[in-house]
Order: structure tokens, then sequence, then C-alpha cells
């Protein structure tokens, strides 16, 4: 299987002096699902914006390493040029614009002149792919709830034509049902096209039940690799992301009475 | 009824100038500081064309209405082009900059005194009847429809075209945009280019109606309060406070004293600026502003 993305020791400062990033690898195989677990501020973020460029106002550089694209350095390539590419990113906050309706903000998005006069027709697209934005296509983005933007900003991103979809937190914030509809929607959309997909998620339930091979980011460093059936069953993953139940719980509460009872004993 | 048409025709000269501050404002955050230079540059590129290139009055305008285009674009591809990605505070002591080097400029090229464009240009500023008791002037009359269309175009442009979304849309969210593939620099050219034209066509109006010297660009200055008290990133918002300093401006000049005229829009400015900073019907969080 050959990889549509391939990131090399990558290293990303920002603002000249601090480094997020201290050598990330990471591939996605071409038309799978490919998803980069972390905790918070494990550098996952900066990766995909690494990934799909810069700019000026970031304030942020790579410093070393490389991003090879369908076999070709794309690294430091600054938007809009890797959206042309085909690498589309749904940011984490601030994915819609909210002084604008439903239906322009999959308008605004740049498409080719020949793609603009079809208009309607990519419209309808997004919408038989996302049914409940058909029904609130003249509603500001603004008014919307969080599931509903995010189904709006993955819609405006699939506008763009993507090869690469960049999808920073799926499920960040949302309700688990809506969590569950959107999932299901991911995979209708990758189902009926070659569509990579490049996912950062907090919760590994949601990253191994959309994606087929998994990274584990810490501290600006891949530590842990593999398939994802693997992964579901790593005890690290188990204790880090997934929690270990309530058998884990009894266990914290068990060692928390025996630090307080050493501490008691000095 | 003579006051109502008073009020009328300095309602629309505000507003048309203020649509300029609003426009780069509410696309780029950027407050530009030289616009009522840019806008009497307007006036001076109809001087400078009626005496080189075209007699004809409607030839000379539509000649310095292409200028002014050109002036525009230049502005942005030369000057506020590198500020992009900048902090806004260094791009708008940039217009400040601009603004005085222009002032410079424009006294240089054309000198300080008084000049008649209307006379120039052969323009019949005949003063009109509309009913037995009130007059306004040609100029005036041209001026209150040129703020009507200027106003029905740029409503229609910014809600019904794509690029006119994606102004919008740049100015909600630069970054958005431009992961959204929008040419952030084509957005704030167009910003720029459509600043500096309705600029341009408020100062070639208003030297018409009376003369033209280099510090006619404090109308710019007048303007700003309107384009604030409305909220500096809303079009419609621009149109009604310039209604409020106009009518506010024109009657206390009738009932209480002329000389008031320069003070009361930075009156109201302090006043609104106190009560409600982001302008009547502004963005309420966009308050970092410069």
């Amino acid at each position: 299987m050959t990889d549509i993305l391939e990131v090399t020791d990558l290293e990303v400062t920002y603002q000249r002096s601090i480094r997020a990033l201290h050598g990330v690898n990471l591939r996605v195989a071409k038309g799978q699902i490919t998803a980069l677990l972390g905790a918070n501020g494990a550098g996952k973020s900066t990766t995909l914006r690494a990934i799909s460029g810069f700019i000026g106002l970031d304030n942020a550089r790579v410093t070393a390493g490389n991003v090879r694209y369908l076999g070709e350095d794309i690294t430091g390539l600054q938007l809009p040029k890797t959206i042309h590419k085909g690498i589309v990113l749904v940011p984490e906050r601030d994915k819609v614009f909210t002084n604008l309706t439903v239906a322009e903000n999959l308008e605004v998005v740049s498409t080719t002149r020949a793609e603009g006069s079809n208009w309607r027709q990519i419209e309808e697209e997004i919408f038989v792919c996302f049914p409940r934005l058909a029904k609130l296509r003249n509603k500001p983005a603004g008014l919307l709830s969080g599931g509903e933007r995010q189904m709006l900003a993955i819609g405006s991103a699939l506008v763009c034509k993507p090869n690469l979809l960049l999808i920073d937190e799926l499920s960040l914030g949302l309700a688990p049902v809506i969590v569950d509809e959107i999932i299901e929607r991911l995979r209708d959309i990758h189902a009926r096209t070659d569509l990579s997909i490049l996912l950062v998620e907090q919760s590994a339930a949601v990253a191994f039940a959309l994606a087929s091979y998994g990274f584990v980011l810490e501290n600006g460093k891949v530590e842990l690799e593999g398939a994802t059936q693997d992964l579901r069953t790593n005890q690290k993953i188990l204790e880090l992301y997934l929690g270990t139940g309530s058998a884990g719980r009894a266990d914290y509460l068990a060692n928390a009475r025996r630090r307080r009872e050493e501490r008691a004993n000095v | 009824m003579q006051i109502l048409a008073n009020i009328v025709v300095l309602t629309s000269l505000y507003a048309l100038v203020a649509s300029g501050y609003v426009l780069v404002y509410k696309v780029s955050r950027v407050l530009n500081l030289a616009h009522g230079e840019l806008m009497i540059l307007g006036a001076y590129l109809l001087v400078a064309t009626s005496a080189g290139i075209a007699s004809d009055p409607l030839v000379a305008i539509a000649l310095t209405a292409m200028f002014s285009i050109v002036v525009g674009l230049s502005v942005y591809l030369l000057l506020m082009r590198k500020m992009t990605g900048q902090p806004v505070l260094a791009a708008v002591l940039t217009t400040v900059a601009l603004g005085i080097l222009l002032r410079g400029a424009m006294v240089l090229i054309w000198g300080p005194q008084q000049l008649n464009v209307g006379a120039m240009i052969s323009f019949d500023n005949a003063s009109i009847a509309l009913t037995d008791s009130v007059r306004v002037s040609t100029a005036a009359l041209w001026l209150v429809v040129c703020t009507f269309l200027v106003y029905l175009g740029l409503l229609a442009f910014l809600h019904m075209s794509r690029w006119g979304m994606r102004m919008r849309a740049s100015g909600q969210n630069a970054l958005l945009a431009a992961q959204r593939g929008i040419n952030l620099h084509t957005v704030y050219a167009l910003a720029w280019t459509l600043s500096t034209f309705s600029g341009s066509l408020a100062g070639v109006l208003v030297t018409l109606d009376s003369r033209i010297d280099v510090n006619m660009a404090v109308i710019g200055l007048k303007a700003f309060p309107a384009a604030l008290v409305g909220g500096l990133d809303s079009l419609p918002g621009a149109l009604i406070g310039a209604g409020v300093i106009a009518a506010l401006e024109v009657l206390l000049i009738h009932y209480v004293n002329p000389l008031l005229s320069d003070v009361v829009p930075f009156l109201v400015l302090i006043a609104i600026l106190i009560v409600r900073p982001w302008g009547l019907y502004g963005t309420k969080e966009e308050l970092n502003r410069v």
C-alpha cells in the first residue's frame, strides 16, 4: 500500500524560540483513515497545521524534517498552495464563518471557475452527505450547535475537493449522540470516495471507531504506533487514553489511601 | 424644509466617506487614517485629468474614477500588502504616515491655494429648486444619488457575489479564510480599491460643490465618527451614524452657533465611545481597536 503522506523527523518552532514538535514521524496510507492520538499540548494540532501550511499570522516555521505528499516534498509549503494540492484542514476552533449563512459558508470556499458555475450541484452533494445541513441552509452559522458546526466545517472542507483531509479534534465538546452521527457520515463519505483522512483525537474510542492505523503523540514526539486493533489492546493506551474502568478507579483510590497512610507513618 | 435637505446632503457626504473606512476595517481590521487624504487626492486627480487629458466633464470624471481604482490598488500592493499578518497597530501607523506623505505631495504638486475644479471642467453647478422653498446645488444632488447607488451596489456585492461573501468571511476569520483557499491578498486589494474609489467619488463631488484645497482632508476625519457611531464594521450602521452626525451638526449650526460645526462629530464620537464603544450596529467583541 502506498502512502499519500509521509512526515519525517518534523520539528516546528513558534516565534523563533518555542519548539512545539521534536521530530514527529508518521505516515498516512492512501485511502485509509489514520488517527493521531495524544493529550492536550502533545503537538497534534501543530502537526496538522504544519502539514496544511502556516500563514504569516501564525509566526511558526518548520525548522527540521520534511513532509512528503504523493512522493513530492512539500515541507514549508504555505496556504493556499497546499489546498491546490488537495490537502485540506478542518480546524479545531473557529471552524465556520459565524456571520455567514450555512449556504454562504459552503459558497465562499475557493473553487475553480468551472466548479463555480456548477455551484448548485456541489452544494447538493454536501447536503447529501449531511442532510441535517440542508434544513439549515439559510441560518447564520453562528447560531448552529457544535455538532452542526462540525458537519458544516467538514462539508466546506469537502468543497475544496481534498485528497487528504486533516481533521483536528472531531469529537471534542460534542454530545455522544452527535459524535456517533458524524462518525457514521464520515464512514459513508470515506466508503464512497478514495479520500485519505488524518484524524486528530483525544478520545481513543472515537479514533478506534474510525481509523485503521494510529499514532500516539506525546511531548512533540510519536511514542507509539500500530494498527488500531493492536492499539486497542495495548496496556499503555488503555491506561493513558481509555481509562481502565471501575477497576482502575479502585486502584487509584487504593493508591491514594496507601500514600496517605505512608505519609501519616513518617 | 431647507434644513432637512441640508441634513440629507450632509448625511450623504459623511456616509459616502464613511463607507471607505468601513470597507477596509470590516475586511482587514485596519483603520485607514489616510482616507481623508485619499479622498482629496481623488479630487486633485480630477484637476489633473481635466487640465491634461479631457475637458468634457463626464469623461474627466470617468477617467478620475479609473485613476482612483489604480491609486487604491497601488496603496495596497506597494504599502499595505507588507503589513498583512503584522500587528494591526503597525498597519494603522503606516496609514498615518501615508496620509501625511500624500498631504505633502499634494501641496507640492498642486500648490496650497484654493482651486475651483467646477470651473476647470466647466461643470455648471446650478442651484435646483426642489420645491418653492427648498434649493440644492447640482453637485449636492449628484452626491445624494451617488451615495445611494454606492451603498446599494456595495450591499448587493457583499451579500450576493462570491467575492463579496469572501470579503465578509475574511473579515470574520482571516485564518479560516486562508484555510478554505481564499486568497487574502485578493480580498484585501479589493477592499482597498473599493474604499479608495468611493472616497475619491466623495472627494470629487464635494469639491465640485465648493473649491478644493488640501485642508479639505479634514472631511475624512469628520466622517470617521459617522463610521464609528454606526459600528466600524457595518455599512448600514455607517449610513445611520452619518445621519445622526449630520442631523446634529446641521441643527446645532442653525439653532445654536455655526462655530460648532467642526466640534459636533467629535462630541458624538466621545459620547458613543463612553456609552457603546462598539457602535450602534457593530460587532460587540471587536474591541481590540487601535
